[in-house]
């Protein structure tokens, strides 16, 4: 029980470190979109 | 035979950074080149000075010390360090909407008022300085641990190699030397960790041995408790958030796009969590108590020790010290430029171009030595002051930068208020606690923020329509 609760918990801790990346990426694109459409 | 590899290592790299410090100063002519590197930073040096900044000796020494004494549990630090970046992440959308070199002129900027500008710069460079002793001490540790010299020693050498690269070319030659410090230290994780899966332990064996010896490691919530927790949410979440030296790399990003793309580094940092909690846990493993004599700060440096091949243990001293020298640098030549910009500059404003740049240059020395002497000689007053460092600039920033940028009533009263009140119940709650006369669970940053930020709140309804 005490390894399932750490393997699950290790798990979400990695997700949410990657989480300020994938808002990053999702914000970059988005921009870039955005600044295509004004450019043209 | 491990020393003499470890020295050589540690000295080359040594060499390597200021010999790119150096060569990039070459480019640096105006006053906004030397503190803002012209607001015009390309992605890679960005996206290094971000991850070299944001690493430090203490999440490399500090972080798997605790990973040890408490277990998994202490995986909540680096999630709620995770948490502030995405609000910082957030603020980068808009914080360069003004136009600024330092962090503390955004109080300028924004609110319009120069006691706000003065208060906050002054507290700013305090904090700054008083925080950074800690990084000096993981330099003068691991110089005398691995090379077996003299801590002062170590404290000098490293001190020289900052002040030269950031009085030769400011935030540019921080930034570009920054890319081979981050460098340094990934590589020393990465190999770390390989050797650890390849020549020691799985992951999975480790954990199976821990919940046999000592299951209580395993626990998620362990010795925090709930509340704890909530409250450890507080103290890091919005000191992250705002912290002056993340804002200074939004500011001096080419675009904001340019801004944005740093936060990436969140990939190599999210691998690097994983493999430090791993690195320590194996650590206990082999070393249920720590040796007579030492802190949990030097768990990895003996279990690599004892444990590792030479070369590994050669790396991780040459990585250690990457990323305390990391720090430092960015945080002297930050504090440098908020006492020039927002200091100086406001106190004399027609003070010219070329004199704010040589006076850039002679301080970087000054600060650096100053906290290269709080590390060696250890002032009782500088140790007690750096446990408010971290408080200081959470409470100061957070809610003054953030509802600055995303709610329309921010005002300058609010801004005002909310910084004097939250800073004395903070510095009130702080000094309580060190004479153990603080009797509730809350950490005394936590309570600063909170205040700062309800009082920001509740003023800036009250005062509608200023």
């Amino acid at each position: 029980m005490p390894q399932e609760a750490f393997w699950l918990f290790t798990i979400i801790a990695f997700l949410i470190f990657l989480a300020p990346a994938i808002l990053t990426i999702y914000l970059y694109r988005r921009l870039s979109i955005s600044e295509g459409r004004e450019g043209r | 035979m491990a020393e003499i590899l470890a020295l050589t290592m540690v000295l080359v790299t040594l060499i390597a950074y200021l010999a790119v410090g150096l060569y990039f100063a070459r480019y640096v002519r105006k006053v906004e080149e030397f503190y803002i590197a012209g607001m015009s930073l390309p992605a890679l040096p960005l996206f290094g000075t971000y991850l070299a900044t944001y690493f430090s000796g203490v999440s490399m020494m500090g972080y798997p010390g605790d990973l040890y004494l408490v277990g998994v549990s202490a995986l909540w630090l680096p999630v709620f360090w995770a948490i502030g970046t995405i609000l910082l992440v957030i603020i980068a959308l808009k914080f360069r909407e003004y136009n600024i070199i330092t962090p503390v002129d955004f109080m300028r900027a924004k609110y319009k008022s120069s006691l706000l500008e003065l208060l906050v710069g002054i507290t700013t460079v305090i904090a700054l300085i008083f925080g950074l002793t800690v990084q000096f001490i993981v330099m003068g540790i691991t110089w005398s641990f691995i090379l077996g010299r003299p801590f002062s020693e170590g404290v000098i050498i490293t001190a020289l190699i900052i002040a030269l690269i950031i009085a030769s070319g400011g935030l540019v030659s921080v930034a570009w030397s920054d890319i081979l410090k981050a460098a340094i230290f990934i590589i020393a994780i990465l190999i770390g960790g390989i050797w650890l899966i390849a020549s020691f332990a799985s992951p999975t064996s480790i954990v199976e041995t821990i919940s046999k010896t000592n299951p209580k490691l395993l626990d998620p919530i362990g010795g925090y408790g709930l509340i704890g927790i909530i409250f450890l949410f507080f103290v890091w979440t919005f000191g992250v958030a705002t912290h002056p030296q993340y804002l200074q790399r939004i500011t001096a990003a080419r675009d904001v796009r340019t801004a944005l793309l740093q936060y990436t580094a969140w990939i190599i940092i999210a691998l690097v969590y994983i493999i430090l909690l791993f690195m320590a846990l194996a650590a206990r493993t082999v070393m249920p108590e720590l040796p007579k004599g030492y802190t949990k700060d030097y768990v990895l440096l003996l279990f690599f020790k004892d444990y590792a091949p030479s070369i590994v243990y050669a790396l991780w001293a040459a990585g250690l010290i990457a990323a305390a020298l990391s720090t430092t640098d960015s945080v002297i030549q930050l504090a440098t430029s908020t006492f020039n910009i927002n200091v100086v500059k406001l106190l004399k404003p027609d003070i010219s171009a070329q004199t704010l740049l040589r006076l850039g240059r002679a301080l970087a020395f000054v600060l650096t030595f100053l906290v290269a002497s709080f590390a060696i000689f250890k002032p009782a007053p500088v140790i007690y002051l750096a446990g408010y460092a971290w408080g200081l600039l959470a409470v100061g920033y957070f809610a003054p930068v953030f509802f600055g940028l995303y709610w329309r009533r921010a005002n300058k009263t609010a801004a005002l208020a909310s910084v004097i009140l939250g800073w004395l119940a903070f510095i009130t709650a702080q000094t309580l606690a060190i004479a153990k006369m603080w009797p509730y669970p809350a950490p005394p940053v936590a309570l600063g923020v909170i205040i700062a930020i309800v009082t920001f709140i509740i003023v800036s309804i009250i005062t509608k329509g200023e």
